[in-house]
Parts: structure tokens; sequence; C-alpha cells
């Protein structure tokens, strides 16, 4: 068998904590059977993000330093996974699930020939194969999985795997140079907007309180982002919310947003369909606060209290400030 | 303009899944099917482009017989014609991606759209592996696409971490849409109407040239081990008792 | 016999029931606080081809067939009965006469319209005096220099609080009886016109109905609809369509009942286990899915023969008299086994059970068509 390759990815000089579950996968891969694993880091201005990445034992880090990645477009980010894996002879491609990855990897397979599986939750090595484990049908059904290709690409959800753990030896930080020809790519990046948070990331917090349509807009959500603040968690919010435009699209939790497990999840004003409860029943306790007993967010709350988050959520603000006190 | 829009049969979403006893696939005994909605949001797509700028929107769809019902309904919508590339297996991303590719050299398109993702297999890759198949620009997660003058280039907005990115693709391309692009419409009693005289091609993969080869092949499917209920709390000091002390999460 | 739908009727059947759940849901509670009719549902409907779908596409029609029809109006007294109420007799009584009997510019002045929802017709037959014995209309229209001066009053006019044009029945010979009616089209906002506001009711709440008063209201010759004297037969056609389209309305309402009762009969819990296991509930369920099923064999049955030109006022009167009488049973049982939540405002099923008691008695009482059946039976 080849080496593995995690493609890692950073945000504001940092490698995300996504990351890190992806390196633990990738390490864990490498030990059956004995195999290398390798990181590679691709940006702009990233001798940090590199070093970084150097604490986790891999056998070498490829640093892809390059003006043209500061906003890569799909093309780009696969041709430099592309190049990186025949530079370490990879079998294995392992990332975590982001926006970022599930735009440009499956280039990478295609272009590679390899098969590959995302939102990988679990896996199984059974002797030579390795099987994996992924969710279908917004969480009701699990699918074991095997990639039947040489090369092998997997996406690890984040909240499945434990975050790597640093090591004693740092690892070889290896330049990657890449060839880019933009005038054959076709897409040219224009612009992003970037809009920065004082909260933690959303699939990164421990605490997240989410908000639906009970909430009835921008009232109720500030109420919410008062709790969020007092807890130190991040505000996410149920699909209604986002497309009747009370918060921005990249709140949202669900099957077709993101996938949280902090160990503790208000759900707010949410209703609990199917698709949403998808993007948080792996949360280690959570809290439904609803107006409707009948609301089906109660069958899957840890603590279910009904009651008008209008009156609950102030009231439960003002005890947890007293117990700060306190 | 030629659009080429995908038209995916699945599951209704609120529908309870059951997996087979014997794990080879859901039972879908009972179950009601719909085109994926994030679909519908590509055909909407698809159908204002051609009242734009005139043209056709080719749905296509790569499964069972069945999915001939959600082609209908995408022609009912408004789209000219359907291709039904039939194929009784599991549908595999990457296959259902060379058939795509398969079908684009055949009807050379000005636009490839579809659904980021379909809400049965959550897989999200199929529009970029067939983009790189056909060596084409590709813009996921579309929140608007805006074409320019002579339909040679377009602008799209991506849903992206923390916010937006604007890219610019030189057509074809490959587009997958996302929920914030518009909201497709109803299907009207007259179109309805109209749809059954729309041809609808029926195409076997090895017609097209597909080896049915699966990358990712599926061993089994089991039923996830669901949430159960909590407790109810009476008040908001019982739940911030219980949350500190019981479950000590704050 | 082929008791299939077909293609286009399933395809049709699954956009409206989407169409009625994603959309006409949204209106529901409104109506129900504030016994508002939301007209601009009347465009939305019209827009997309439904308020004409059974008339010919030359005719502003939509080109299908009055099964379909049914099948609309099914779906959508399935999310609220109110509308699907008002909008059948907006098309079946105040649009249809026109269709079937008014001369081109008539057709074009007000069917056509109607049908696209851009003009709300109100269909004035019930008055005061006169409900179930129609032939005995009071109101009279005289004939006057260019036209006819009309006195008289209507009552229970549903769309009539905000109605643009009313198909309106009246005497125009008093002596000749059923034979002396004839129907005319009035511009609701023509002088003498009045408009009375809206009833306060038990149920169907949205489905507006109101008053008009028509104080010596002069309309012109050409707006005679068909021929003098002829109003009653036609008005007896459009009547046998309108209750198998009732009928299908009350199938509806009756299964949104039946749908609920069903999946809180699997999920309540009562002495260890779910509800639905025991037979005193799971045989009421039993007989309310059959008796569902009956009432929509009925109700189709009608249309297959309306649409074959064959003759159907016996069978589109036993469609009505037993889906209306088949609702009420449908919404008393299934609000019995909802409990003491089945009493509350927070549960539709209090709403299901006030709706369906108009079904037995709007657009012929259960006795009149026992009365009519049995004339077919020829007793």
């Amino acid at each position: 068998m080849g080496s593995i390759l995690v493609v890692a990815e950073h945000r504001r000089g940092h490698l995300r904590a996504a990351s890190l579950s992806a390196m633990s996968v990738g390490k864990e891969l490498a030990g059956h059977p004995h195999s290398a694993w390798h990181i590679l880091v691709m940006g702009k201005g990233i001798s940090a993000v590199a070093e970084e990445a150097a604490r986790y034992g891999a056998a070498s880090v490829l640093s892809a330093d390059h003006e043209l990645l500061e906003h890569p477009v799909a093309q780009v980010s696969a041709s430099v996974v592309a190049q990186a894996t025949t530079a370490v002879e990879a079998t294995f491609i392992v990332a975590p699930v982001t926006p970022w990855t599930k735009d440009f990897l499956p280039r990478v397979a295609a272009r590679l020939g390899a098969g590959m599986v995302s939102d990988v939750v679990g896996y199984e090595i059974e002797g030579n194969t390795v099987v994996f484990q992924r969710t279908m049908y917004a969480g009701a059904v699990n699918a074991a999985v095997m990639i039947t290709t040489a090369v092998k690409i997997i996406c690890a959800r984040p909240t499945a795997f434990p975050k790597a753990k640093p090591e004693e030896r740092p690892s070889a930080i290896v330049p990657l140079s890449i060839e880019i020809y933009p005038a054959s790519i076709g897409t040219t990046f224009l612009s992003y907007e970037d809009r920065p948070s004082e909260r933690p990331d959303l699939t990164e917090a421990a605490i997240v309180v989410a908000g639906g349509r009970g909430t009835k807009g921008r009232e109720g959500f500030q109420l919410l982002e008062e709790l969020a603040d007092l807890l130190g968690g991040a505000v996410g919010a149920s699909r209604a919310a986002v497309d009747l435009g009370w918060v921005p699209a990249d709140l949202q939790i669900g099957q077709t947003g993101k996938i949280v497990a902090p160990s503790l999840y208000f759900a707010v004003g949410i209703s609990g369909a199917i698709q949403h409860v998808a993007g948080m029943k792996d949360s280690k306790v959570i809290v439904a606060i609803n107006k409707d007993p009948e609301a089906p967010i109660f069958q899957v709350a840890t603590y279910g209290l009904v009651a008008d988050l209008f009156a609950a959520i102030p009231t439960f603000v003002e005890a947890v400030k007293q117990t700060k006190e306190a | 303009m030629k659009v080429l829009v995908a038209c995916k049969r699945v599951p209704d979403p609120s529908a309870k899944i059951k997996v087979k006893q014997d794990g080879s696939s859901i039972e879908a005994e009972g179950l009601k099917f719909v085109i994926s909605a994030l679909d519908e949001v590509a055909i909407e797509e698809g159908l204002r482009m051609k009242e734009r700028r005139g043209g056709e929107v080719i749905l296509f769809s790569v499964g069972n017989v069945q999915a001939e019902e959600q082609l209908r309904m995408g022609l009912a919508m408004g789209a000219d014609r359907g291709i039904l590339v039939v194929y009784e297996g599991f549908p595999d991303s990457d296959l259902v991606a060379r058939a795509i590719a398969a079908i684009f050299r055949e009807e050379q398109p000005d636009l490839v759209l579809m659904g980021k993702v379909s809400p049965d297999t959550e897989a999200g890759q199929v529009g970029q592996l067939a983009a790189e198949y056909l060596g084409l620009p590709q813009a996921t997660f579309a929140s608007k696409i805006e074409l320019d003058a002579d339909g040679s280039k377009a602008v799209v907005t991506r849903e992206v971490e923390g916010g937006h990115e604007r890219v610019e693709v030189q057509l074809p391309a490959v587009i997958t849409c996302d929920f914030r692009l518009n909201t497709p419409r109803y299907a009207s009693v007259p179109m309805i109407m109209k749809a059954r005289a729309k041809p609808i091609t029926k195409a076997p993969l090895d017609g097209l040239g597909v080896e049915a080869i699966a990358k990712v092949k599926l061993r089994n499917l089991l039923p996830s081990p669901q949430r159960k209920a909590g407790v109810r709390v009476e008040s908001v000091k019982d739940l911030l008792r219980c949350l500190k002390e019981e479950a000590k999460v704050i | 016999m082929d008791f299939s739908l077909t293609p286009e009727q399933r395809m049709f059947q699954e956009a409206i029931a989407r169409f009625a759940q994603e959309k006409l849901e949204t209106y529901v509670k409104r109506m129900e606080e504030t016994d508002d009719f939301p007209v601009e549902v009347f465009k939305l409907l019209g827009d997309l081809g439904y308020l004409g779908i059974h008339f010919p596409a030359e005719d502003g029609g939509s080109g299908a067939d009055f099964t379909t029809f049914c099948l609309f109006i099914e779906e959508v007294s399935k999310v609220s009965a109110a509308i699907g109420v008002n909008v059948l007799l907006h098309t079946l009584m105040g649009s249809a006469p026109v269709f079937l009997v008014g001369t081109e510019e008539q057709k074009q002045k007000y069917f056509v319209p109607a049908i696209k929802g851009e003009k709300i017709a109100a269909a004035g037959l019930t008055e005061p005096n006169v409900g179930s014995s129609a032939a005995d209309i009071e109101t009279t229209a005289k004939k006057v220099d260019g036209g006819w001066l009309i006195k008289g009053s209507k009552m229970f006019t549903s769309n009539g609080p905000y109605c643009d044009f009313i198909t309106l029945v009246a005497s125009t010979d008093r002596a000749k009886r059923h034979k002396g009616i004839s129907l005319f089209l009035v511009e609701s906002r023509s002088p003498g016109v009045i408009l009375g506001p809206n009833i306060p009711r038990m149920g169907i709440m949205g489905g507006e109905t109101g008053s008009i008063t028509l104080d010596d209201v002069f309309v012109p010759e050409d707006t005679l609809l068909g021929e003098e004297g002829k109003g009653f037969y036609y008005l007896m056609e459009a009547l046998n369509a309108t209750r198998i389209a009732l009928g299908a309305g009350a199938v509806g309402l009756a299964r949104a009942a039946f749908d609920r009762a069903l999946q809180y009969a699997k999920e309540r819990q009562q002495f260890g286990q779910p509800i639905g296991k025991f037979q005193g509930v799971s045989f009421k369920l039993v007989d309310m899915a059959l008796e569902i099923e009956l009432a929509r064999l009925m109700v189709y049955k009608a249309a297959w023969l309306l649409e074959r030109k064959e003759k159907f006022a016996k069978e589109a009167a036993m469609a009505k008299l037993f889906a209306a009488e088949m609702a009420t049973r449908v919404a008393h049982k299934a609000l019995q086994i909802h409990g003491g939540y089945g009493y509350t405002k927070e549960y539709p099923l209090e709403r299901y059970y006030r709706d369906a008691r108009l079904f037995e008695i709007f657009q012929g009482t259960s006795e009149i068509l026992r009365v009519i059946v049995s004339g077919q039976l020829g007793l």
C-alpha cells in the first residue's frame, strides 16, 4: 500500500479543528498496514500553518505556498492535491468535510480514477480492506461501503473523530512546487465576502444556540445571541430561519447545511424536522424549547421545556448570570 | 441557450425510511417519490434562463424506469424534453457522472445544472466529477447566477464558509445549486397537460458507452440508531439545574 | 371498469396536494381568526390554471376534465374546506353558466377573467324566504326600456361580500314558476346593489357568505344569460355538477380528519400501548376508512358519468348526500379519538368537525337530495 495524504484546511492562520480530526484518521489508517502519512497544506504565506501541522507526527508536511493559492478555485486545489498525491505516492487521501473540500475533492477523484466516499462517520479495517460508514436519508440509514479502486479518497465528518494530538518529533516540512496554468482553467476568482465573527466556529463550538421559525425573526435571534455570548457559544439556525432571511445561510444546521455535535445544543423555536435533526443529533445534550408540546424536536431532546421562548430565554439568561455571580 | 438539468427521483423527504431485512436497499414499497428539491431549484433556474434568452431545457435522470414519473413532473414545470438513463442498480456517483459526461458529449449544452446534493444518498459529488471528466469549469453551492450578455460566461455567487464567494466561469460549465438560488414554480394545469406530449428518451448505460462499474460499492445498509427522547423539565430553573448538575455541560 | 387515474390526473393530484400544503396552508390560521377570505388566492389559483381546469383551452380553460377538477377540490379541501368551497362555487355556480349559455361578449367580459382569477363570481340563488323551494324565487326582473329592473334580495351568497359580478337568479314571470326564471349577470358595483357583510357562522371560517340586496337595479338587455325562462334548467345543470365537486370537498375534509386520527392512534399511548391497538379505536378507524373510500367512489363515478355526457343527477345527489353525512361522522370520530386534545383549538379536529356540518345543508340539503333520488327511483 502507498502512503496516506491528509489534506488539511486552515483559516485565519491556524489549522481548522476539522483538519485535526482528519489527521487522526489518516494517522490510524497509516498503521494498518504500516505506511507513512503526510499532511498537505496549501495557501499563500502559510509557513506558520505548516509549522503547526508539523507538530502532529506525520512523515512530512507538504507545503504549497503560492500567490494563486490564496483563493484557489476548484481546479487549482484539485491540481495541487493531485500533484501532492504523486509526490508522496499516496494511495489514500483523507480530508475533513468542509465546503472547501466538498467543492474540489471530487475533481481529484475523477482525475486519479479514485473512488471517493464523502461524510465518513466511521470505518472498520477488515483484513486488506477498509469498510467505511456513512449516513443517508437525513441520518435514518447507515451505509457500509467499500472503495474498489487502488487510490481511495475519503472525507471524514469532523464531529465523528477525535482530534489528533501533538507529538514530540516535528515533521519535515517539504515545499511543494506546483504548476498552475490559470488561462486553461476557465474559472476566475472574483471576490470573497468574509463575515468576521467574535463567536466560535459553528462546527467547532462546544455550545450551540440555534433558532428556528419560532423566533419570529431578528427579535428572537437577538435573545439567542445574548445567550450564546453569555455561554461562549455559537449561533445556528434551522433552514426555515435562513430561508426567511433572518440569518445568513452559513448558520444553517441540517442535512443541506452544517453538521454539528457540540456538548450542548439549544434548539429554540425549532420544530425538529428530520432534515434539521440530521445536522445535530450527535450533540451530547440537546435542550428543546418550544411552545408546541407535540413538536417532533421533543423526541430527540435530552431536556424538553414547553414554553414561550420570549419568556423562557430571558429568564434563563438571568438565571445563568446569577449563577455566574455566585 | 441549451441547459442540461438533473431531475433525480428521491423518496419524499417527510417519509419514514425503512431498511430491508437483508440490508440490500431501503424499503421502497409504499414510498412516495418526488423530484429532489435542489434539482427543482436547478430546473427553475434553467427555465428562467430559457425564458430570458430562448433555447431548450433538457432534463436527465440516471436510475430505474419509474424515474420517468419525475421527468414528467419536470416537463410539467416547463422543460422541453427528458433523457432517462436506465440503470437498475444502486448508482454510484462516479457512474452517474460518467453518464452525464456521455449525455453532454451528445447534446453539447451551454450549461449543466443540478442540485448541490440530493436528500437520499447525500454524496454531493456528481456535478464536480462530471466537470472534471469533461474538463469543464465548475461553480458549486450557487446562490446567484448572472449570465453575461452573450451567454459565454457566468458570474456565480457561492455559499461558502463564513460568507459568499464570487467566481466567473466560462461556459460551458457545471453549476450546482443551493436553496437560496430561487423558489421553484408550481406546475400549472396547462403545463401538466402539455407534459404528456414532450419526449422522454430512454438510454441504457451501455448504449451511451458507459461502463457499469462502481468505484464505491455498497456492502449493506442498516437502520441508524435513533436518539431517544429524554425528559421534560417544568421550568427554566429546573433546566439550568439539570444542565449544571446532571449533565454538567454548563 | 378502470378505477385508475390517468398519468396526468396523478401528476395533477401530486402538484395540487403540494401547492395546497405549501401555500394554501399558510392562510388557514388567519382565516380561522378573522373569517376573512384571502382574495389573492383566486389569482394564485387562476395563474396556475386551477380555476378553469375542465373548460376548453380555447375558451380560457385548462383543457383537462371534470374528474381533475374534483381532485383539485378534494386536495384543497383537505387543507382548507373554506377555500375549497368558495373557489368551487366561484367556478361551478358563478362562472360555469356563463360558459354554458353566455354570448361571446359575456364570456369575454365575465367567464374568461373569472377563470383567470381576475374577477370573483358569486351565484345569487338562495333568498331569505327561498331555500329548498327554489322555484318560488321572489327576486323579480321587470322588463323595462333597454333592459330590466331587478328587485329583491339574496341570502347566503358565497363570495358575496367581495364579488365582482353576480350570476343572479330572478323571476321574469312569477306566474310561470320555474318556467319563468331567468339568469342575469349583474355587476356588483351597479347602483342599487348592496353587498351585505359576511355572516358570522359555525364553521367554514373565511368562506365568506353574505346577503345581497337589489334595490331597483337596472340591468341592460345584454345581461340576460341564455334564454329568458330557461334559468331554472341552467341552474339545475350547474347545481348537479356542483354537488359532485362538493362531495369531493367532503372527501378531502374527511381524509384530513382521518389522517390525523390514524397518526394519533399510532402514537398516543394509554394503558401501556398505542390506543390504536384497542378495537374500540381501531374499529372506528376502519369504519372511517371504509366510508371515505365509498364516498370517493361515488363522487368519481358521478364525475365519470358527467364526462361521458350521461345522465348523472341521481348519482350527483347520492355522492353529495353520502359524502356530506360521512364527513360529519368521520370528523366526529376523529375528534373523539383525540380525546381532550381534539376539543382544543391547538388541534384542527374541532375545525374539521365544524366545517363538515355545512356540507349536509348547502347546495341541496340532505333532505332535498333524498327527495331527488326518490324521484329518480320513481317514488
